[in-house]
């Protein structure tokens, strides 16, 4: 998704003032979800409907509003998440704790409108796409699940010395909590770490259980004896694998964005490779 | 030889199959097994040629006794042979699938002496990939026409899709292009797989208890078009009856590239007919999941699908009379048949309509393109696009916009040039040129026909007297 296609572009906040009759208001939040879900429940018992929510971190105060700082508080939480659960149901909650996980800047405000709305309309809200929170909240949810889905696709992982599988990805969202599960699933008997250098976060399974790590550095050991030659393998397989008569490189930037090619195997050819066997270029 | 010299040239050979998907079975991780599949499939990775990546597709062996004119690996072609060993081409594809490269393994072989042994070598890699090495994510495997049936029996309890080529369009080309095979040897291994799918599916009915399941993910096959001179409308009317009768998941068509010199196909200088290819599969789909029949989209009088214009705009180009439709109310198989919207668009718009009338803006707000599909839909009774509502003008229209999406799609519009086989010049002098080409192309091959005959008795002889 191109950033120029943020609801934000859609919304400017005039027009959100104007349209929807907002109050000239600003929750500031802690950027956590129950700081969210405090958000959203504050703005029914204070009697609001505020124009935007925002992460005190990111906050540009303006003339046009006023700030109102909202306190984490996690019984709040705990009751905004209960009443979706049990009003909208289990996916419709993971929908919004996916949307939560978008770098798109007004993802806040997106969430806390449409759950206003999902609140004032029922269940038929979830489904009146053409809705302007509705809409608005697909255009922030849609990418996630897009971008979950291309790093369970094109997510490399190598053997470390010691047995430890590592990949290194750089999303677009911070979806590593969303694909944890798959991995675990997956690769049950290999103990895995997954390090999202965009979004500074470590998913590590230990065959056991899955932790999610918010950390600035890690410290590999070596790769694996045999590693190289896995990679050396794998990028044969990919330039054999390829009809030289039907080369159509922009098809293939389409499904396999550019920006992710640095950390794919195949494209990627940097890593030194042992003597001997040549270095391929793509 | 080492792996992965072995990997190389079994890869090479393996790559003129075009079959690739990893869906159709949803299976949830086993204790003590590695892997899961998941019924949409999961593309890993997507070759400089545009195409997916996601299983490992090789060859067992590209050594191989028949002698197929399409076919690099045929026994007459002078090309490095390999063979991988069972264990070592199932250790390859854990190491690939522990690194989160592929779904699984796709594996097909050359006739190596018997169409028995081939597959005892590949059911042999299964069985280690699955029994020993505990692999549970997807497996492809081919059965090779001419095998007997308890090999293929034993295969498809292993292994979730099953495939076996028809290749060749009709009778009569299999006879000439592929004088090994019968087209009988290619139809009962495909007749077996889908009894097999059958009975496995009643005893699963019966006893629950039943785990074993037979080729669960179902069986596909390819058709070479552009190798022999069949029209479309043959190809797509042989792919209904496979659908019909074999219940097939998939047939794949695979442009003809010519790999080989060999009279009766076209010149190895020939570009592969990319657009009829791209055509026949969207008018596959239209077939499949939009309710359009074969007889709709073309017919024995005109059996070319227009290679400029999109089957599905075609149709309704010709049916102009019931368009524009009215977003808001018309039914959902009617939807489906608006150029331009699919599947996903179609659901969506029924379930958001059900809450208000839509409005031009709201389709935006939906997610939806309304470049191609404005000129056939109505919103809220008001009509969009550029007038006049007129067939000529609307197909010129679309036509603008399908060059770019299509020069966007091929990297800077290079067009296939098949002088013998596309339809790319418009108009009727285009067509009529390629109409003359296979007519010139059907008799070279009837000419070509004593030959072949004369080589294949002297080729039964031979095995007679081998075998006496
Ligand atoms: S049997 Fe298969 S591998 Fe052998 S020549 Fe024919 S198509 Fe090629």
């Amino acid at each position: 998704m191109s950033r120029g296609n943020t609801a934000m572009a859609r919304k400017s906040s005039k027009d959100i003032l104007r349209e929807f009759c907002y109050d000239p208001l600003i929750y500031s939040y802690d950027g956590s979800l129950e700081g969210l879900f405090s958000a959203i429940f504050e703005s029914y018992s204070r009697h609001e409907n505020p124009a935007e929510v925002c992460p005190a971190a990111n906050l540009q105060t303006s003339l046009l509003y006023q700030v109102v700082d909202v306190e984490t508080n996690m019984d709040y939480a705990v009751r905004v998440r209960d009443k979706l659960l049990s009003c909208f149901g289990e996916q419709e909650y993971e929908r919004i704790k996916m949307a939560y996980l978008s770098d798109d800047p007004v993802k806040d405000t997106v969430i806390c409108h449409y759950v206003r709305h999902l609140m004032r309309a029922g269940k038929a809200g979830m489904y009146d796409a053409a809705h302007p929170d509705t809409a608005a909240f697909a255009m922030v949810w849609r990418p996630v699940f897009n971008e979950r889905h291309r790093m369970l696709q094109f997510l490399r992982f190598s053997l470390m010395e010691g047995g430890v599988y590592f990949a290194r990805i750089n999303p677009n969202a911070n979806v590593v909590p969303l694909i944890m599960e798959h991995f675990k699933n997956r690769f049950n008997d290999q103990p895995f770490l997954i390090y999202d250098e965009v979004h500074h976060i470590a998913g590590l399974y230990d065959l056991h259980d899955v932790q999610l790590i918010s950390t600035d550095e890690i410290n590999l050991p070596d790769l694996a004896d045999a590693e190289r030659e896995w990679r050396e393998m794998w990028r044969t397989f990919y330039d054999a694998i390829c009809n030289q008569q039907r080369l159509n490189p922009a098809l293939r930037r389409s499904f396999m964005p550019k920006r992710l090619w640095g950390n794919l195997t195949e494209l990627n050819r940097v890593d030194p490779v042992p003597l001997g066997t040549q270095q391929a270029t793509s | 030889m080492d792996t992965i010299e072995k990997l190389a040239i079994l890869t090479d050979a393996a790559k003129f199959d075009v079959a690739c998907t990893s869906s159709g079975v949803d299976r949830d991780a086993q204790l003590g097994r590695l892997g899961t599949t998941t019924c949409a499939g999961i593309c890993h990775s997507f070759a400089a040629d545009g195409r997916c990546i996601t299983l490992l597709k090789v060859l067992q062996t590209n050594v191989c006794v028949y002698d197929c004119s399409y076919c690099v690996n045929r026994r007459s072609n002078d090309i490095p042979r390999a063979a991988f060993q069972p264990r070592e081409l199932a250790e390859l594809t854990m190491g690939f699938y522990r690194r989160n490269y592929i779904e699984g393994l796709f594996v097909s072989s050359g006739v190596i002496g018997s169409p028995d042994r081939s597959m005892e070598l590949m059911l042999e890699t299964v069985r280690i990939l699955r029994d020993e090495l505990g692999f549970n994510g997807y497996i492809h495997a081919k059965a090779i026409p001419g095998a007997s049936p308890e090999l293929i029996t034993c295969m498809g309890l292993l292994v979730d899709r099953m495939s076996v080529n028809v290749e060749l369009p009709s009778q009569r080309s299999l006879d000439l292009l592929a004088p090994d095979k019968s087209p009988y040897s290619v139809l009962e291994p495909m007749g077996l797989i889908a009894q097999g799918i059958q009975c496995n599916q009643q005893e699963r009915a019966l006893s629950r208890r039943l785990r074993e399941r037979f080729a669960p993910a179902g069986q596909s096959t390819q058709l070479i078009v552009g190798a022999s001179p069949e029209d479309d409308y043959q190809i797509l009317s042989l792919s209904a009856a496979l659908y019909r009768r074999f219940e097939l998941k998939r047939v794949f068509y695979s442009a003809y590239l010519p790999v080989n010199d060999d009279p009766l196909l076209p010149d190895k200088g020939c570009l592969a007919p990319l657009d009829r290819e791209h055509r026949l599969y969207q008018a596959d789909w239209l077939t499949r999941f939009y309710g359009f029949e074969v007889e709709e989209l073309i017919s024995p009088q005109d059996p070319w699908l227009d290679t400029l214009l999109d089957p599905k705009a075609g149709w309704a180009l010709a049916h102009l009379d019931q368009f524009p439709v009215e977003i808001n109310r018309a039914p959902y198989e009617m939807l489906l048949r608006v150029p331009g919207l699919g599947v996903t668009g179609a659901k969506r718009i029924c379930q958001a309509r059900r809450q208000r009338t839509l409005r031009p803006e709201s389709l935006r707000k939906l997610g939806l393109s309304l470049k191609r599909m404005q000129y056939f839909i109505t919103c809220d009774g008001s009509y969009k696009a550029p007038l006049p509502f007129d067939g000529e003008f609307i197909r010129k229209q679309l036509q603008k916009e399908g060059s770019k999406a299509n020069k966007a799609a091929r990297g800077g519009g290079k067009r296939p040039l098949d002088g013998q086989l596309s339809l790319i010049d418009s108009g009727d002098e285009g067509r009529q040129r390629a109409f003359a080409a296979q007519e010139a192309r059907l008799q070279r091959l009837e000419a070509a026909r004593p030959r072949l005959e004369a080589a294949r008795s002297q080729l039964e002889a031979a095995r007679r007297s081998e075998a006496s």
